[in-house]
C-alpha cells in the first residue's frame, strides 16, 4: 500500500463520489420518466411468501399414492419452482391427498399474473404420447415411462429430449408402427401432433422447437406430467395468501402489503449496523466514516448481485442471511484497523502503521474470507430453495468482505493520508510518550 | 511466566453432559421438530365479520382469539396467516404437532371464542415436513465432508495439532448448537438448521482467525523467547475485539428480531441466541485451550523423542556390540577425552 499524491487522491474523490451517487440513485431510487418507470434495483428483487404475500394451490391427488412417490414428486416440482425463480416456495402435502403450493409475488411483473400461470402450469395432468386423439390410442404414458427430460442444442436446432426406459422404449416402438402422426396429450386433452415418418426407434425421442423458451415450457410440462403422482386438472384451488410470516395482514396483491416481519428485518439490521459504525467511529474515528462509505458500496454491490440471480427470493433465512454477512464484513475490517492501532502502539508512525496493517492483516483477512465463500459456496451449489439462497447471499457477503477489507477501506484511508500529512487525531489513536 | 490452572478438562466434561442430557431428552420426550422440518398440522377458519367488509384490525383481533385457545390447549401457532378462497376468508393456522388428541375440544373452543359456526372451522390435515430420510443421510454426507475438508485444510497451512483444534471445534460447536435446542425445548426449524450451520462455519472464522495470529506472532523476531501458551494467549488477546463485534451484530439482530410479534422469528430469534451460546463457550472455554494443550503434547512428546535420541550412545548399542569392540571402548573414551581436554 503505497502512499498516494494529492493529485491523485482528488481523482480518485472525484470517481468515488461519483459511484457512490449513480450507484445509490439506481439501486434505492424508483424513477419515473413521463410513462417509463424504472423500479429501483432494492424494490426489483423477489420477495418469498416468508416475507410479501403471494399465491397459493391445492392440487387433489388422482389416486392413491405412498410417501416416497409424494415427496419425490414434490422434490420435482421444487426443481422447477428453482429454475423459475420461486426458491422461497413452499410444498407441502396434505393428509396425503392434496399438495400445497405456495409462491411468492414476483415483483418485475407487477401482477400475480406469472404465478398464477405457473401453478396451473403445475396441474396439467399427466402426459401422454397417443396414435390417435382417442384415450385408447396411448402408448407413452410419462410416469411410466418416461426416466429423464433434457433440453439439448444440436446444429442450431433446440431439441427437447424425452429419455425413456425399456417398457418406454418397446412402447415407443410401437407407437411408430401404430401411426404416422403423434398426438401430444396433457391431462387427457390433445395439446399438439407431429409427423413421425422420419423418425426412427430408439431409447429417446427428440422434439425440436424454434424458440428455448417453447423448449424450456415443453419440458417443463412434461416433467411435471412425468411425476410418480398425478394431480387432477379439474379441481385445482387457486387463491391469493398473505405472507406466512405477516402480521395479521389480510392478502393484498403485493407489495402494497405493509409486512411487519420485513420491515422490523430490515430495522434490526439497520440497527445492527448503526451500532457498529458508531463503535467504529468512537474507537478509530474517521475510519467509522470511511467503513460508512464501504458499507454503502458493499451493499449497492450486494443488491445488484441478489437482483442479478434470477433465483434468489428473499425470505426470512436471507434477512439472516444478510446480517451475519454484514457482522462478517465489520468483523473483516476490525482485522484491519485493530491491526493499525498494534502497529502504532509499537511506535510506527501513521503511514508505516497503516502500511504494517495492510501487510500483516492480509493473511488473517484472506484466510477467514477465503474459507467462508468456499464453504458458503458449497452450500450455494449444492444446496436447493431456500438453503440454496442462504449460501448465495452469505457466498456474496463473505467475497465483500474480502474487497471492502483489502481493498476499499485501506483505499479510503490511504486517500485520506494523502491530506492529512501523518496526524493522529482523526483516527483517535491514544497518545504515546513518544509524541 | 507463571502457568494459569487449566480448567479444559472441567470444560469439556461440561460440554459432554450437556451432549448427553440432550442424547436422554431426545430419547425419553423425543426432538421438538419445526413445521418445515417435521411436519404438523393445519387448520383454516372462515373469518365473517357481523357487517362490513373483512379488515386487518378484525383479522388480527381472531387471530389473537386463535392463539389463545391455542395456549388454552397446550398448543402454540407456529405459522398463522390468511388466505382468499372461494369467496371467503381464511384464517390458517399451522401447529408443529401432527398427533393433536383434543382436537374436537379445541374445534368447540374456537366456535364459542369466536362465535362462529361448527362448519366454519375446518377439518384438521396433517401437514408434511421436508425432513426425510434422504435428506438426513445428505445432511450427513455433507458435515463429514465439511469436517474432513477443514481437517485438511487445517493440517496443510497450520500442521497437524492445528487442524485437530478445528475440526473438533467445528464439530463440537455443531453438537452443543444442537444439544442445546434439544434441552432448551425448542423447536429445530429450517431457519434453526441454517443457523446451526452458521455456528460452525462462525467457530471455523474466529480459528482460522486467531491460527493466523499464532503463526504470525511465532514468525516474528518478539517471539523467539516466548513459550507455546504465551503466543496463544497473546493470539487470543489480539483477536478478541474483531471477534466480540461479529458476535455482539449477530445478538443485536436476534434481540430485536425477539419483539416481533411473530412465533415463527421469535422461535428463530431464540436459535440464534443459543448457537452464539455455544460458539462463545467452544472458542473461549474449549477451543483456544485445546489448541494450546495440543501443542503442549506435542512438544513434550518431540521433547521425550530428542531425550531418547540423545541418550548415552553405550548402553543402547550395547546389545549389538560385538565383543572384540568392547575392549577397544576404554582406549576410544580416553582418545575422546583428550581431544576434549584439548579443544
Amino acid at each position: 500500500m503505497k502512499p498516494i499524491k494529492k493529485k491523485t487522491a482528488k481523482i480518485f474523490i472525484a470517481l468515488i463520489v461519483i459511484a457512490a451517487v449513480i450507484g445509490s440513485v439506481f439501486t434505492f431510487v424508483p424513477i419515473n420518466f413521463g410513462k417509463v418507470a424504472f423500479t429501483s434495483i432494492a424494490g426489483a428483487i423477489n420477495i418469498s411468501t416468508d416475507l410479501g404475500a403471494g399465491v397459493y394451490a391445492e392440487y387433489d391427488l388422482d389416486g392413491d399414492y405412498s410417501a416416497n412417490q409424494i415427496n419425490n414428486s414434490i422434490s420435482t416440482i421444487q426443481e422447477i419452482l428453482d429454475e423459475k425463480g420461486y426458491a422461497g416456495s413452499n410444498i407441502l402435502s396434505l393428509d396425503g391427498q392434496k399438495i400445497r403450493l405456495e409462491l411468492g409475488y414476483p415483483l418485475e411483473s407487477t401482477s400475480l399474473k406469472d404465478s398464477y400461470t405457473l401453478l396451473r402450469a403445475i396441474g396439467i395432468g399427466e402426459f401422454e404420447l397417443r396414435s390417435s386423439s382417442s384415450e385408447d390410442d396411448t402408448y407413452i404414458v410419462g410416469r411410466e415411462h418416461i426416466t429423464d427430460v433434457e433440453i439439448n442444442n444440436y446444429n442450431d436446432q433446440l431439441y427437447v429430449v424425452l429419455n425413456f426406459n425399456d417398457a418406454g422404449v418397446e412402447a415407443y416402438e410401437d407407437l411408430l408402427e401404430a401411426s404416422d402422426t403423434i398426438y401430444v396429450c396433457m391431462g387427457g386433452e390433445t395439446m399438439t401432433s407431429f409427423d413421425s415418418t422420419n423418425i426412427t426407434a430408439a431409447e429417446s425421442m427428440p422434439l425440436s422447437f424454434p424458440k428455448y423458451a417453447e423448449a424450456e415450457d415443453f419440458a417443463m410440462k412434461v416433467k411435471l406430467g412425468s411425476m410418480p403422482i398425478s394431480l387432477n386438472p379439474d379441481t385445482v384451488r387457486i387463491g391469493t395468501m398473505s405472507s406466512v410470516l405477516s402480521f395479521a395482514m389480510y392478502p393484498v396483491e403485493g407489495s402494497n402489503e405493509v409486512n411487519l416481519t420485513r420491515i422490523i428485518g430490515i430495522v434490526a439490521l439497520a440497527i445492527m449496523v448503526v451500532l457498529a459504525l458508531g463503535f467504529m467511529a468512537i474507537k478509530y474515528g474517521i475510519i467509522g466514516l470511511f467503513q460508512l462509505i464501504a458499507i454503502l458500496f458493499d451493499t449497492i454491490i450486494a443488491l445488484i448481485l441478489m437482483w442479478a440471480f434470477p433465483w434468489i427470493e428473499i425470505g426470512f433465512s436471507s434477512l439472516i442471511a444478510i446480517g451475519i454477512g454484514y457482522a462478517v464484513l465489520f468483523a473483516s475490517t476490525l482485522i484491519f484497523t485493530s491491526r493499525f492501532e498494534e502497529e502504532y502502539k509499537q511506535g510506527k508512525t501513521v503511514s508505516a502503521s497503516l502500511e504494517g496493517a495492510y501487510k500483516k492483516s492480509m493473511h488473517s483477512i484472506l484466510a477467514t474470507g477465503i474459507a467462508l465463500t468456499v464453504i458458503f459456496g458449497v452450500v450455494a451449489i449444492v444446496g436447493a430453495g431456500e438453503l440454496k439462497v442462504f449460501g448465495l447471499i452469505t457466498c456474496i457477503f463473505s467475497c465483500l468482505s474480502l474487497f471492502s477489507s483489502l481493498v476499499m477501506l485501506p483505499g479510503f484511508v490511504n486517500i485520506f493520508e494523502a491530506f492529512n500529512d501523518g496526524a493522529i487525531k482523526p483516527y483517535r489513536l491514544p497518545k504515546r510518550e513518544d509524541n | 511466566m507463571n502457568k494459569k490452572k487449566s480448567f479444559l478438562g472441567l470444560y469439556l466434561i461440561i460440554a459432554f453432559v450437556m451432549i448427553v442430557t440432550a442424547v436422554i431428552v431426545s430419547l425419553t420426550a423425543g426432538i421438538n421438530l419445526g413445521i418445515d422440518v417435521g411436519g404438523g398440522t393445519q387448520f383454516e377458519v372462515v373469518v365473517t365479520p357481523e357487517s362490513g367488509s373483512v379488515t386487518n384490525k378484525f383479522v388480527q383481533k381472531q387471530e389473537d382469539i386463535i392463539k389463545d385457545v391455542l395456549k388454552d390447549n397446550g398448543l402454540y401457532a407456529e405459522k398463522i396467516f390468511v388466505q382468499d378462497k372461494d369467496s371467503h376468508v381464511f384464517v390458517v393456522v399451522r401447529i408443529a404437532d401432527d398427533n393433536i388428541t383434543n382436537r374436537a375440544e379445541i374445534v368447540d373452543d374456537l366456535v364459542s371464542a369466536l362465535e362462529i359456526e361448527e362448519e366454519a372451522v375446518s377439518e384438521f390435515s396433517i401437514i408434511s415436513g421436508s425432513l426425510t430420510k434422504k435428506s438426513v443421510i445428505w445432511a450427513s454426507v455433507a458435515i463429514v465432508c465439511i469436517l474432513l475438508a477443514v481437517f485438511v485444510f487445517g493440517w496443510i497451512r497450520y500442521k497437524l495439532m492445528s487442524g485437530l483444534t478445528l475440526t473438533f471445534s467445528v464439530l463440537l460447536a455443531l453438537m452443543l448448537s444442537v444439544a442445546l435446542h434439544i434441552i432448551t425445548r425448542l423447536p429445530i426449524t429450517f431457519n434453526s438448521i441454517i443457523i446451526m450451520l452458521c455456528s460452525a462455519v462462525l467457530i471455523l472464522f474466529a480459528l482460522i482467525f486467531v491460527l493466523e495470529k499464532v503463526r504470525e506472532i511465532s514468525k516474528s523476531k518478539s517471539s523467539e523467547n516466548m513459550e507455546v501458551a504465551e503466543i496463544i494467549s497473546t493470539a487470543k488477546k489480539r483477536t478478541l475485539l474483531p471477534l466480540i463485534c461479529l458476535v455482539a451484530m449477530i445478538f443485536v439482530m436476534a434481540v430485536v428480531f425477539v419483539f416481533i410479534p411473530v412465533t415463527y422469528v421469535q422461535l428463530t430469534a431464540c436459535s440464534v441466541i443459543v448457537c452464539l451460546a455455544s460458539i462463545a463457550y467452544t472458542y473461549y472455554f474449549i477451543a483456544v485451550s485445546l489448541h494450546e494443550k495440543l501443542l503442549e503434547i506435542k512438544d513434550a512428546t518431540e521433547k521425550a523423542r530428542l531425550s531418547r535420541d540423545n541418550s548415552p550412545a553405550p548402553q543402547q548399542k550395547k546389545a549389538v556390540r560385538p565383543k572384540s569392540a568392547k575392549k577397544l571402548e576404554p582406549k576410544k573414551a580416553k582418545k575422546a577425552e583428550d581431544n576434549k581436554i584439548e579443544v
